[in-house]
């Protein structure tokens, strides 16, 4: 194990009592800002390459490479460019980013500077989650401090030639304003509704011009990067999925809470070391990265927790944010499908008719079978629902819908006996009705109800 | 020439030429392959939500929404590969299961020929005879019947956003929106309120482009199929604009208004044009009325003709007054009476003001939408040529300037990036026809800031109304060359009929000759005189202080052209067959001046189109 020391998390003690908000003289005094300088020294296409080099990929859930994401922003600048920090974290389980901004505000600023360099940014919008009151107050007040340290503002950071402008934009209460292109719509002060593309928001992102969009865990590894190199940041992960992770542990475990490691430990191993083991029970499943991700099953302990390993191994979407919700064995799994999919129904942007219905349908169908109606056309019918929805069968504009469809497929297919159960083969009544001369057969869906 | 660059494509084994840009849907419709779409529609920008449109595309991983992918050369399309339609029956249902679609009860439905509704068609064309997925309502619906020409049932609606497209992208109105996500979305006015009661216009677009029977028309529901009515271009007679309609009639009455894509309103209408034209109008006049003991009383046309020719030949000097509304041959009839048989230069027109002068290079309607900078000059085109208000709120949205210049408040303010009073752009000098190109009166920065608007723009336009002074007519050719002006007339046909030397005025003499039409008093009072002649389709208080009363044409009925604000000549064709005692303006005149003894140089409407137009 390479990973020796908190990253990210070097200012945030794990004992609560010790924790403390770094203003901007703490943050200095503790070595912040000193990435900002040297990047300040550096041209944009040497920073790209330092991030590229590192292997860092994002952290909001679908693990892009951050260098190449700044690379397709166009190098001949014809307006303003943006640079949107995504802070929405909304997805169930996951609370990582909340716990960076309210007590190291400085480091996300710092990431956010060092990027608005690499990619000729002009304005920095934080979107915050709407539920975020006190975290959008910290970033406020560090902003302001970075204004007052020349750090944004007119004059250049640092008096260079990069002038950034950053505020805080809070969001109103929807998670489908974290998607990427949700979120620039609601930026623009439009509903958040996910656009088609392309158009990539490199090319027209806010307001139509170029956008960086990042996650805040992703930004805050920046400074880091810069200061201690591509070749450090590979020492930790796996080939891969190199670096450090914050997991954001809950559910029954006996000390739920945000822990960093480096990315590829194992879920036996995050259970156990990180979170103080199982509480209540034995192990039965996790969800591994927010429930868009879907579930890790009893037999997937040993999955690593990487970019990769749970997709390939585990039949998981992706590591999604690895805000893990792990389960004990008295969980009711179709219960916890339905509490999820109840998620889904209720934050489908609703532009979709495969999200717009097929979460509502799937709800209705959890409900029925939760209620003792269950039969066994509802399985099949979830599965239906489940396939045809997503961006990866084409269906929709945004990913929400794969994730509606990863977290049912997850749940029945490893679970299958428990929804089955549930479910039972009813008897084949055939209807007929007379016509003319002739009995003719009804041809009936079993689920006409 | 260089020849336009074209991409190669094939659809379902077509080879298809296309242009760069299009979407795949566009490509194929144009080369008369229909790719089913909900959300899709043609004069709307593309959003790729209802995903009924998806298409099986070569070297693509998934399906792909046809109406969003951009074509490129070489690309192999399947419209109705087994994937492409098991994926259509899927979304067909979801969206049949999502709302209350019993079909029967619902005025767009049909048969697999007949049916106006397109997911109806949609559900024939694939077969879909049962539900695998029943209905899962997330609430029950509700009818909103607050709109006085539309009725908009929720139940019905299948979420496409085309309405609320419509208002923001052609009406550019911004009165639509959605509330609520997912299942529970739902269409809305401004802040949720009823659609009565909010910042709707009642233009009817979003009624023109909704596919399903969710907005429905008040007067033409139930009343006929696609299939069993005829659909007639023709010209709206509702104000100077000249819109383009398609008449919607059937048994020679009037069903519906729609607008004319292909014309230069681009579809539009005001709610003018496509509802008033149905509303319920005041008792028709069928035959002619003498005044006999005071009452008018119902004769034949000879003996009323008969009538009036003797009084006019008794009376000293007859005046005549025609409205603006009619076509230029009725104008141009009536004038022709006055000057050949009667002898007489007082006519002129019922109402409206002084067309005002030409200008510079004339602008056409989109002139006005692509332009980015938007000079008003005296006029209210909100109210008085609400398409073109329309067209300046559009141009607005594309970041024109628009620049008002009123001594009155109008509903253009609000819009105004610079508002400025008529004497601020006045001409100032002794001999201003020598000085053309000097300075302006300065009063304030105001008309400098307009001056150097217009210069910084690539497409300015200048809307004008009438009444202006020399002095600001004399400001405006001052202008630079690249400004193109549109006048704002008031009365349909004003500018047919200055061409014909009418005019609003005042005319003298002891009888009087009123060609109203099918135009209505609106509180308007005829002037007192010793015999009184009322032409007039309706019966109001115009015809009820005449003499003698004939009965003329209703809009719909006539034939003949008009004039616009463009300065382009219309044709209006009639669409309905009048009542067979109900005659042409010009052939009661023709008819009339026999009476007197005297022969109009006429016989045929044709005549008096090739001499006027
Ligand atoms: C439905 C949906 C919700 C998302 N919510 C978030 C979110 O709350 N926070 C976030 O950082 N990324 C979220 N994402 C991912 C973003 O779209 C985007 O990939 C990410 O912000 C990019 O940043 P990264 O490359 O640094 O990870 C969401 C994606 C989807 C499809
Ligand atoms: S997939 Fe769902 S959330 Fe995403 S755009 Fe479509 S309806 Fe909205
Ligand atoms: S809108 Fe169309 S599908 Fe719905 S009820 Fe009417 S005809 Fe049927
Ligand atoms: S009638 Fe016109 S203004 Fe009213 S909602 Fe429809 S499109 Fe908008
Ligand atoms: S009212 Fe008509 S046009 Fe508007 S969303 Fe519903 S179905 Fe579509």
């Amino acid at each position: 194990m390479a990973f020796t020391e908190p990253v990210l998390l070097k200012r945030i003690p794990q004992d609560p009592s010790k924790r403390k908000v770094f203003w901007y003289d703490d943050y200095v005094a503790t070595g912040g800002y000193s990435a900002l300088k040297k990047a300040t020294t550096m041209t944009g296409d040497d920073i790209t390459k330092v991030v590229t080099d590192s292997g860092l990929r994002g952290r909001g859930g679908a693990g892009f490479s951050t260098g190449q994401k700044w690379a397709f922003i166009p190098k001949e600048r014809k307006g303003p460019h943006y640079l949107a920090v995504n802070a929405d974290e909304s997805e169930p389980g996951t609370f990582k980013d909340r716990y960076l901004i309210d007590y190291d505000p400085h480091q996300l600023l710092e990431g956010i500077a060092i990027t608005a360099i690499a990619t000729q940014c002009d304005i920095a919008y934080i979107y915050i989650r709407g539920e975020y009151h006190r975290q959008a107050k910290v970033l406020e007040r560090a902003i302001a401090e970075a204004y007052a340290h020349e750090i944004f503002g007119r004059q250049g950071i640092f008096g260079s030639n990069t002038k950034l402008e950053c505020y805080v934009h809070r969001g109103a209460g929807a998670y489908i304003c974290g998607e990427e292109t949700g979120l620039l719509e609601s930026l623009e002060g439009k509903r958040g509704w996910p656009r088609n593309k392309p158009p990539f928001p490199a090319i027209a992102g806010a307001f139509g011009r170029p956008t960086v969009i990042n996650n805040v865990e992703t930004l805050c590894c920046v400074p880091h990067l810069i200061e201690r190199g591509p070749a450090w940041f590979k020492t930790m992960g796996t080939p891969k999925s190199a670096g450090p992770k914050l997991y954001g542990m809950s559910g029954h475990v006996n000390r739920p809470g945000v822990y960093e490691d480096e990315l590829g430990i194992t879920l036996q191993y995050s259970i156990e070391n990180l979170a103080g083991g199982m509480k209540g029970g034995k192990y039965k499943a996790a969800i591994c990265g927010g429930i868009s991700m879907g579930v890790l099953g009893p037999n997937e302990l040993e999955v690593k927790l990487d970019f990769d390993d749970v997709r390939f191994r585990g039949g998981c979407l992706g590591l999604g944010t690895a805000g893990m919700i792990v389960l004990n064995e008295h969980t009711n799994m179709v219960a916890a499908l339905r509490n999820c999919v109840r998620f889904y129904a209720h934050e489908s942007c609703g532009q979709c008719t495969h999200c717009r219905e097929g979460s509502a349908w799937m709800h209705k169908i959890l409900s029925r079978i939760l209620d003792g109606g269950g039969r066994a056309s509802d399985l099949d019918m979830l599965l239906e629902l489940e396939k045809t929805q997503g961006i990866m069968p084409g269906t929709t504009i945004c990913g929400f819908a794969d994730g509606t469809a990863w977290a049912t497929r997850t749940f029945i297919n490893k679970f299958y006996e428990e929804f089955a159960a549930l479910c039972p083969e009813e008897p084949r009544v055939q209807l007929t009705i007379r016509r003319g001369t002739q009995n003719v057969a009804v041809p009936m869906g079993s689920n006409t109800r | 020439m260089v020849a336009a660059p074209v991409v190669n494509i094939t659809v379902n084994g077509k080879a298809i030429s296309a242009r760069p840009g299009q979407t795949v849907l566009q490509a194929a419709a144009d080369a008369g392959i229909e790719i089913p779409a909900l959300c899709n529609h043609p004069h709307l920008r593309p959003e790729g939500s209802c995903r009924v449109c998806l298409v099986e595309i070569e070297k693509q991983r998934t399906l792909q929404p046809a109406c969003t992918f951009p074509v490129a050369d070489g690309m192999v399309v399947q419209t109705e590969s087994a994937k492409a339609v098991e994926s259509r029956k899927m979304v067909l249902q979801m969206i049949f299961s999502e709302r209350s679609h019993y079909c029967m009860y619902c005025q767009m439905s049909g048969t697999a020929q007949s049916t106006d509704c397109e997911l109806q068609k949609l559900g024939y064309r694939y077969g879909l005879n049962h539900w695998s997925y029943g209905p899962n309502y997330a609430k029950n619906w509700p009818i909103d019947a607050t709109r006085t020409h539309f009725v908009m049932d929720h139940a019905r609606c299948i979420l496409c956003r085309r309405c609320v497209r419509a208002c923001q992208q052609i009406a550019a109105n911004h009165t639509l929106g959605v509330q609520q996500r997912g299942f529970k979305t739902m269409i809305c006015a401004d802040d949720n309120v009823q659609f009565g009661e909010s910042s709707c216009v009642s233009c009817g677009t979003c009624l023109q482009v909704c596919p399903t029977g969710a907005l429905a028309d008040r007067r033409s529901a139930y009343r006929g199929h696609e299939s069993e009515v005829t659909r007639t271009k023709a010209v709206c007679l509702g104000c100077s604009v000249g819109c383009g309609i398609e008449a919607i009639t059937r048994d020679n009455q009037l069903l519906r208004v729609e607008g004319d894509w292909k014309a230069g309103n681009e579809g539009m209408l005001c709610s003018v044009g496509r509802f008033d034209v149905v509303e319920p109008k005041p008792v028709r006049i069928m035959w002619p009325m003498v005044r006999t003991d005071g009452r008018l009383v119902e004769t034949s046309w000879d003996k009323a003709l008969t009538f009036a020719a003797g009084k006019f030949r008794q009376a000293h000097r007859v005046a005549g007054l025609a409205s603006p509304r009619l076509p230029n041959e009725a104008l141009a009839a009536f004038a022709c009476f006055f000057h050949e048989v009667l002898m007489s230069n007082e006519v002129g027109l019922l109402y409206g003001e002084d067309p005002p002068l030409e200008l510079g290079q004339p602008a056409v309607l989109h002139d006005v939408a692509a332009s980015d900078c938007i000079v008003i000059i005296a006029g209210n085109p909100m109210k008085q040529q609400k398409v073109v208000g329309h067209l300046i709120k559009r141009a607005y949205d594309n970041d024109a300037r628009i620049i008002v210049v009123n001594d009155r408040p109008t509903e253009l303010d609000s819009y105004a990036h610079l508002r400025l009073q008529l004497q601020d752009v006045s001409y100032h000098g002794e001999s201003p026809f020598e000085q053309l190109k000097n300075t302006y009166h300065l009063r304030g920065t105001g008309v400098s800031q307009l001056k150097a608007a217009v210069e910084a723009a690539q497409r300015p336009v200048v809307l004008y109304g009438g009444g202006l002074t020399t002095t600001v007519y004399a400001a405006l050719r001052a202008l630079p060359a690249k400004v193109h002006f549109l006048p704002l007339i008031n009365g349909t046909n004003a500018a047919g009929a200055a061409r014909l030397g009418l005019r609003p005025r005042p005319v003298h003499g002891e009888a009087l000759y009123v060609m109203v039409g099918d135009d209505l008093p609106d509180g308007m009072v005829l002037p007192h005189r010793q015999f009184t002649l009322v032409q007039s389709a309706y019966r109001s208080a115009w015809t009820e202080s005449a003499d003698v009363v004939l009965p003329a044409m209703i809009w719909a009925e006539m034939k003949g052209h008009m004039i616009n604000i463009e300065g382009r000549s219309l044709p209006v064709a009639p669409l309905l067959v009048a009542p067979k005692s109900v005659h042409a303006c010009w052939e009661t005149l023709l008819q009339l001046s026999m009476r007197i003894g005297y022969s109009l140089s006429f016989d045929e409407i044709s005549d008096i189109s090739k001499a006027v137009v």
